[in-house]
């Protein structure tokens, strides 16, 4: 039987500040539904325990100013220890592709981290695919970053990087965080097209995405021919997100998953907690093990704390 | 006076515990048919000339539930399933005679679809025209709001008010709809045959002129009263292994870090204790494939035990899992791994000889001699057991934890001591405490230790109380009790802790076991503050208390 690696690390002791997008309940309700469905107890999946990475993990990325330890808290050791724990599990063909369904994100930190940005501080994804380069000798990886912001920390680091096939797709930076990711970035002299940036205008929808997907992001893909897909796993296309101003459904997350088929998928943001969260997690472990989506919940617009996050 | 009896597979063990002083032991074949005979046999054996009215207190560890769920001896049941939107229905498909309906509750205990009673008559309707008269009704998080599970209990019963009823949210509260649908379709399947064991039970004690209180014990290692049973049958599974395990804590009496290792004739438990205490299976006990709500202890066992038969087939040794007879030293036709320890390390069980000369029997004619085939056997068994016991520890340690300073202090079993009980405990357990470098204790009285485990096991009680101060509410995850919290109470972690409390040392009252809540511990304590905008709009908490397996006041121990 196919099966599907999970970390789920929601931190449930660290928060940016009490009142942050970047809290405690940020998974709460994810862990509620993930755990009322007994997704854990499914014979598709297979549950990991999150580890910490070690310092020489993040140095390998990044160059922390003034030193690593000012930087980081032991909840962004753990974050990118359990990316770490699923490119094993996956590498070692334990599981067949796997989640690391954890906080806080990464894919705003850049090569010289010198405070939070975007509520990123290390690039979970970076240090994750330079950890796989050096102790499995990959070579080309694809990151596809489905999150609602530009992931501009990943594009930064891997900017000059033939071998790493870095595709955005995000809310026009015109109108979003972090201003950037437009079509006309697209990578150093010697890594000339192997940065793929797509805004798209506010209250883009499930069409839309699947429009750029279908006819940008797999062809591409299947030219580049990775050895390994990663999902930069934001949630905040969700047509609930606070913070943003797409019309993306859960469902259209799970579809995306499911033809995207990333070998691991890295949770970034999503700070629709309540009406966004645990159906898409749900919906892109559904679609990353294989379960049919028939019954996934697709929540109607009219719903009224749909907005109110 | 203190009487235990714990029920096993094969045979059924009874100590009659007075003060520190073991007064009798029994050992009785069980029949798996008539387990209330059996039962009443042993108590009988150990009343032997004592007053009856001297017994304080008889505690029974029964394996009735388990042998019914095990061979299907079980009434025909329905499900009635509220699965609202998530995995597919299928996955929710697990038992014959399951429908599916329409009303859903979500995560913050919010109604998003109503029943449509319609549906909910067209499926008793169906079920009672197929002569099922037990309906289990499991809704997704009825944990939060049993609202709609009631609605349809009561469409149920207004219908065909002779109908046996469970319900979710009364039944196992916690997290998780699959374990909920498992426990409550197990519940309500047994409770009628369990009830009328209990019944049969309580005349039989009358007739013998015992008032003592009688309990029964769970899974967890714990008891509750006979009496106060009947809603949770299956809290019983599995306490065989609770009872010895118990047993070997009663024993030994050592906050230490322990492995118990039962080794009985034809399978080994092994469970283990930390700084003398239980620890859970993660998940909930196991039943035929499914995991459930009922705490247990995490107990593993192996097919290998004294009796397990030694064969030689084309020069390479195996130890068969099938029992085919007794140990050679006990007359038995084939060696066995009891004979092998007892050759090799002249251990003089029963008649040593016997087991010489069958293990030189079996080597006659092979390219082996009877040393190489000892020590082969011994590193055989003993590389099993301690596989299985660095697997249990390695599971403990990657148990998934999700908050930092879990993962940061991570956790490490550092084993003390094994402490060895069962039959054939004493052969074996050195030679693998040697191996593993720890300390060894086989307890005086460790073949009764599972009976002994039973008679001085005390009541458990846990529970857990999710509030939602922004909806008002806080429900539990016993009984289907809940309640408002009032608006504009500034609730805080301490508030909550006392509400939790309160609810123990009333649920402690109903159950008689008062004497305890007072050592109730808080063993979960989360909350999380609910942000909307940049307001707190309200806290959510989980507290869990328990008043955790351990011994009753009134056991100091056995004196030798």
């Amino acid at each position: 039987m196919k099966q599907t690696g999970l970390v789920f690390f929601p931190a449930f002791d660290w928060a940016i500040s009490p009142t942050h997008p970047e809290r405690e309940e940020r998974l709460l309700y994810t862990r509620d539904q993930l755990f009322e469905e007994g997704i854990m107890d499914l014979p598709q999946i297979r549950e990991y325990k999150s580890r910490m990475a070690d310092k020489k993990d993040i140095a390998r990325v990044h160059f922390c100013v003034p030193d690593i330890d000012a930087q980081i808290t032991e909840a962004h050791l753990v974050s990118a220890g359990s990316s770490l724990v699923i490119a094993d599990a996956v590498i070692n063909k334990e599981v067949d592709n796997g989640f690391a369904l954890v906080r806080p994100p990464g894919h705003h930190a850049m090569t010289v981290a010198h405070g939070n940005r975007g509520f990123c501080n290390i690039n979970n994804e970076a240090i994750m695919i330079e950890y796989l380069r050096k102790k499995y000798g990959l070579r080309k990886i694809a990151i596809v970053d489905t999150d609602v912001h530009h992931g501009d920390g990943t594009q930064e680091i891997f900017w000059h990087d033939p071998d790493i096939l870095f595709i955005s797709f995000h809310q026009d930076g015109r109108t979003l965080y972090p201003g950037t990711g437009f079509v006309e970035e697209l990578g150093g002299p010697l890594a000339h097209g192997t940065t793929i940036n797509v805004p798209l205008p506010p209250r883009t929808t499930d069409a839309g995405i699947h429009y750029v997907l279908d006819h940008l992001v797999l062809p591409i893909l299947d030219e580049f021919q990775p050895e390994l897909v990663v999902n930069s796993a934001g949630q905040d296309n969700h047509y609930s997100d606070p913070l943003a101003n797409m019309s993306f459904s859960a469902q259209g997350y799970a579809v995306l998953n499911k033809k995207l088929a990333p070998d691991i998928a890295v949770l970034e943001g999503g700070y629709s907690v309540e009406t966004a969260l645990p159906y898409v997690n749900l919906g892109i472990i559904m679609a990353m093990a294989g379960i049919p989506r028939l019954n996934l919940r697709n929540l109607p617009a009219t719903w009224n704390i749909s907005k109110n996050w | 006076m203190l009487i235990g009896i714990d029920v096993g597979g094969t045979f059924t063990d009874g100590v009659l515990l007075d003060g520190k002083a073991i007064a009798a032991t029994v050992k009785y074949p069980t029949d798996n048919d008539d387990l209330k005979t059996t039962l009443l046999n042993v108590l009988d054996k150990l009343l032997a000339g004592i007053d009856n009215q001297d017994i304080n207190r008889v505690v029974l560890s029964t394996t009735l539930v388990t042998n019914m769920l095990a061979t299907d001896s079980v009434a025909r049941t329905a499900l009635l399933l509220l699965p609202g939107p998530g995995l597919p229905l299928d996955t929710y498909l697990l038992f014959a005679d399951t429908y599916f309906l329409k009303g859903s509750i979500d995560f913050r205990g919010r109604k998003i679809e109503t029943i449509d009673s319609k549906e909910v008559e067209e499926a008793v309707a169906d079920i009672h025209s197929q002569g099922i008269n037990k309906i289990a009704i499991v809704g997704k998080f009825s944990n939060r709001n049993s609202e709609l599970e009631k609605v349809v209990r009561k469409i149920v019963l207004d219908k065909f008010p002779s109908m046996d009823v469970a319900i979710g949210s009364e039944t196992a509260g916690q997290l998780n709809f699959l374990r909920r649908i498992v426990t409550t379709y197990y519940s309500i399947m047994t409770k009628e045959a369990w009830d009328s064991f209990v019944r049969e039970i309580e005349t039989a004690l009358l007739q013998r002129g015992i008032t003592a209180e009688v309990d029964v014990l769970k899974a967890d290692g714990g008891t509750m009263p006979l009496h106060l049973s009947q809603s949770k049958p299956c809290e019983t599974v599995f306490s065989g292994p609770a009872a010895s395990t118990m047993g070997a804590v009663a024993l030994v009496m050592n906050p230490r870090n322990s492995v118990v290792v039962d080794i009985g004739g034809t399978t080994s438990d092994i469970s283990l204790l930390i700084e003398g205490q239980p620890l859970y299976a993660s998940k909930g006990a196991s039943i035929k494939g499914h995991y459930t709500h009922i705490n247990a202890f995490s107990v593993c066992s192996l097919a290998l035990g004294g009796d397990s038969p030694v064969t030689i087939n084309q020069d390479v040794v195996s130890v068969g899992s099938r029992r085919r007879g007794s140990a050679a030293c006990f007359g038995g036709e084939l060696p066995t791994v009891i004979d092998v320890f007892n050759h090799k390390h002249r251990l003089g069980i029963g008649n040593e000889a016997q087991s010489t000369a069958k293990l030189t029997w079996i080597v006659q004619n092979t390219g082996l001699d009877i040393e190489t085939l000892c020590t082969e056997v011994e590193n055989i068994v003993i590389n099993r057991l301690q596989e299985s016991i660095q697997n249990m520890f390695q599971e403990w340690e990657n148990e998934p934890a999700y908050r930092v300073w879990e993962v940061v202090h991570g956790r490490k079993f550092n084993v003390q001591e094994i402490i060895g009980i069962g039959a054939a405990t004493g052969a074996i357990i050195p030679v693998l405490a040697r191996k593993m470098g720890v300390d060894c204790i086989i307890p005086e009285y460790a073949s009764v230790a599972n009976a002994l485990g039973a008679c001085v096991a005390r009541p458990t009680l846990a529970l857990k109380v999710h509030i939602d101060t922004e909806n008002g509410y806080f429900v539990l995850d016993q009984e289907g009790i809940s309640g408002p919290i009032a608006a504009g109470q500034n609730m805080q972690m301490q508030d909550a802790q006392n509400l939790a409390r309160r609810h123990l040392i009333e649920m402690a009252k109903v159950r008689g076991m008062t004497d305890y809540a007072d050592e109730a511990e808080v063993y979960l304590q989360e909350q999380f503050n609910v942000i909307r905008g940049w307001n707190t709009a309200g806290k959510i908490f989980d507290i869990g208390v328990q008043i955790s397996p351990g011994l009753i006041k009134e056991y100091q121990g056995v004196s030798r």
